[in-house]
């Protein structure tokens, strides 16, 4: 009678025993399993500053889409007066033909797209305005590696 | 503790009898606190778990039959 009694207590003692260390193990898994998805603050800022990249070249591509380009950031890089005279002096068209293919790198067919012109417009007119300030220059084919 | 007072402990933690309850928990408090380290260092969440596992075994636990119609009878 006193061993079947004991074996009530001990019996119960093994059961929580299992249910503790069942309950500890899961407990640790799922632990480790949100400590494998988290991301620490540095992590999370370096992700922010390698999109901040992306999202700059997103939106230039956007507002370039809208016909929004800045021509003033290529009067900004102009040192000579004469030349920036001379800039300045061309159609709204023009700059932003020279504007796309100096500052933003497009192709012509990029830059048709952009101002709403075929591309071989675009490149002609970009041709014209080369030819132009050369000529306002008064100089050779090395004029235009001022800009 | 005597094996047949534990026994009524539990059939009464069995039916809800918060002082009974609290009773068990002290009883495996040291076992408790032995599991609820987390890289060595107490775990509050951890020993809430345990704690919960505890209240869930009181329930789960298969009493004998006999046992439990004594005890049936008697509350």
């Amino acid at each position: 009678m006193d061993k079947q009694k004991r074996t009530t207590i001990d019996e119960f003692s093994a059961y929580l025993q299992s249910a503790v260390r069942n309950t500890t193990i899961n407990y640790m898994n799922d632990k480790s399993k949100i400590k494998e998805h988290e991301i620490t603050l540095e992590e999370d800022l370096e992700n922010v500053e390698g999109r901040g990249i992306e999202w700059n070249e997103m939106m230039e591509a956007h507002d370039i889409f809208w016909g929004k380009i800045d021509t003033e950031k290529l009067f900004a890089q102009v040192t000579d007066n004469k030349l920036l005279h001379i800039l300045k002096s061309f159609s709204a068209l023009h700059i932003k033909v020279l504007c796309l293919r100096i500052l933003y790198e497009k192709t012509f067919d990029e830059i048709g797209m952009a101002i709403g012109i075929s591309g071989k417009k675009a490149e002609n007119t970009y041709y014209n305005v080369i030819k132009k300030i050369r000529r306002e220059l008064g100089e050779g084919k090395d004029a235009g590696k001022r800009i | 503790m005597q094996e047949r007072e534990f026994e009524e402990l539990l059939w009464k933690a069995r039916n809800k009898d918060k002082k009974a309850v609290f009773e068990i928990i002290e009883m495996y408090r040291p076992l408790l606190l032995k599991y609820a380290k987390s890289n060595g260092k107490f775990d509050e969440d951890l020993y809430q778990e345990l704690v919960c596992a505890v209240l869930k075994s009181i329930i789960k636990f298969p009493m004998k039959t006999e046992e439990h119609n004594n005890l049936y009878i008697k509350y």
